[in-house]
């Protein structure tokens, strides 16, 4: 009679203390979320503070628990917060996130410019430095978005020049029906984000924002 | 013998777990889409709660163990067989069909916390296999969630299931097994415990509602 | 109220007016001092029309490709359907009120449909005859 009190005040004491550490988990996770452009990685308009420190990417990686409060926010990828990136590259295309591809990539693109996907897309060499320094400050390399650390942990080595041919992407995308987009005369390319993706330019691919034009909401 | 003499059947860990699971799930199953840290919380709480009732199912009380409620298939189908002509015995603890829910219910939400917080890891970038799965998350993230929502969605069916179950055993032998979950008593009256481990007579099918005096004599 | 936003109107109507003349002869001016003759709007329609073979793609490129035939209504990206806002400036004044927006477009454009950069004798020719428009 005995032992079975023991054991059963044992058991509600495991789960008494299973439970606060979850719920301790869950209120620490809620101090993390959604800063901004703060810290590790972050961009900052004046310049010096870049984040690098590239290689030891699980330290970007969550906690045991929540693990958002060393992911940022509840977006996919940061946002574009540019302004010259957004003025010189967003009036022709939609303004890709710095952190869908890593800074390899953006310093190859930026020394293409003169033939920017059969476009010349060259820029005066102030602006070309200036968009440049913000595309590798806020890569995939730095960023503590988990489409970021995605798509760098699926490249492998490579240097894409397209969103499109990085692995992930290429994984993400792969069950959707060509009558959808190429053959589809309002999306055409995967290239365009927004035409799909209607949060896209808040940094949200969440495949419940989908909407395919002609299509309409997209479950899989 | 007195036929309403009752008797204590399930132990204080055992409704507790079995009505906080209950909550845990409806939680989890209903936040899915629209609040990820919530149904992460709801999970992990499931995966607490189900870990501690495998260790109860060791440890625990007489009608709580394993032992106790995991029959061989042969008494099972023999069981099932039994009920499919209305005419199965009334177990104290688990029956066989009852005890086999039970046993695949904690597996498959076993299954399903451990393909959530897989999922969490490789799509999220979060929770405890974050880090592991380190640079293949962007890899398994779809399957492993096709997976989740598969096993999720079996959970449910074999909840409904086992609630179907419970009712029309409820019914079958007048008794309120809802209520008994709540306060743990039930009916001592012709009880069948470990059937096999009697004479064969006792693998006999009792007809059903009979009246106490003739039931008794399954008694153990 | 009425007459502060016609007063306003009137002031950002002619702070674009200002502008843009402002852009457009200082530009002429420029290029008259590295070395270009009188200017001719003719000229710059001539080559404004004329179309160019792509010496890698073997595609015919003109300026009418994106920005079509009528100056006055918008123009499409000629592979990506983006929409380029009119060029001619009596429907949208903007245009022509930017000195380095005017010279990264010639010099991006030129290379792409001609092939080349422009001199600076043609880009006054093409400035002279689009402000017309």
């Amino acid at each position: 009679m005995k032992n079975r009190k023991i054991k059963l005040s044992m058991m509600f004491f495991a789960l008494a203390v299973g439970l606060a550490a979850i719920a301790g988990q869950a209120i620490a996770d809620d101090d993390g979320d959604d800063d901004g452009y703060k810290g590790r990685g972050g961009y900052s308009q004046n310049g010096d503070d870049r984040g690098y420190n590239n290689g030891d990417d699980d330290k970007r990686r969550g906690g045991f628990f929540g693990g958002e409060n060393r992911l940022r926010g509840k977006a996919d990828v940061a946002t574009v917060a540019g302004v010259l990136y957004k003025k010189e590259c967003g009036s022709c295309h939609f303004a890709y996130q710095p952190g869908l591809l890593p800074s390899r990539s953006w310093e190859k693109i930026m020394a293409g410019l003169e033939d920017h996907f059969g476009d010349n897309a060259e820029l005066p060499e102030e602006d070309q430095v200036e968009i440049t320094r913000y595309l590798i400050v806020n890569s995939a390399d730095y960023s503590n978005y988990k489409a970021s650390i995605k798509i760098s942990s699926s490249l492998g080595g490579s240097s894409p020049v397209r969103i499109t041919e990085t692995p992930y992407f290429v994984k993400e995308h792969q069950e959707i029906p060509v009558r959808m987009w190429k053959n589809n005369p309002k999306v055409k390319s995967l290239s365009y984000c927004d035409r799909c993706h209607t949060n896209a330019k808040a940094g949200s691919f969440n495949e419940h924002d989908v909407k395919i034009p002609g299509f309409g909401k997209w479950d899989d | 013998m007195k036929s309403n003499e009752k008797v204590k059947v399930w132990d204080p860990f055992v409704r507790v777990f079995h009505w906080a699971l209950l909550l845990a799930f409806i939680v989890a199953f209903i936040t899915e889409f629209s609040e990820l840290k919530l149904h992460v919380v709801a999970g992990y709480t499931v995966a607490l709660l189900v870990s501690l009732r495998i260790v109860w199912g060791v440890i625990g009380e007489k009608n709580a163990k394993f032992s106790d409620f995991v029959y061989p298939p042969a008494m099972v189908v023999a069981h099932m067989k039994d009920m499919a002509r209305l005419r199965h015995k009334r177990y104290l603890g688990h029956n066989p069909a009852a005890g086999t829910m039970a046993l695949v219910l904690i597996m498959c939400l076993a299954a399903t916390t451990l393909t959530g917080v897989l999922t969490y890891g490789a799509k999220e970038v979060s929770g405890p296999f974050s880090t592991i799965l380190l640079n293949d998350g962007w890899r398994y993230g779809s399957e492993l969630e096709a997976m989740h929502n598969f096993l999720a969605w079996s959970t449910v069916l074999l909840a409904l299931l086992h609630v179907t179950g419970a009712l029309a055993e409820s019914f079958l032998h007048k008794e309120n097994l809802v209520l008994a979950m709540f306060t743990g008593v039930k009916r001592k009256d012709f009880a069948v415990e470990h059937a096999w481990d009697g004479a064969k007579t006792h693998l006999e099918p009792m007809p059903l509602l009979k009246s106490a005096t003739q039931a008794s004599q399954f008694k153990e | 109220m009425k007459k502060m936003i016609i007063t306003a109107t009137f002031f950002i109507a002619l702070g674009q007016t200002l502008a843009y003349a402002g852009a457009v002869e200082d530009l002429l001016s420029r290029y008259k001092a590295k070395g270009a003759k009188n200017f001719s709007a003719e000229n710059g329609q001539a080559m404004w029309v004329a179309t160019y073979e792509d010496a890698k793609t073997g595609m015919t490129r003109s300026c009418e490709t994106c920005h079509k035939k009528n100056l006055k209504t918008k123009g499409e990206h000629q592979k990506t359907g983006e929409v380029i806002e009119p060029l001619a400036p009596s429907v949208n004044p903007v245009r022509f009120t930017d000195m380095k927006f005017i010279e990264k477009w010639f010099k991006r454009n030129c290379k792409w449909t001609l092939g080349r950069e422009c001199t600076n004798q043609e880009k006054g020719d093409f400035l002279l005859f689009l402000q017309k428009q």
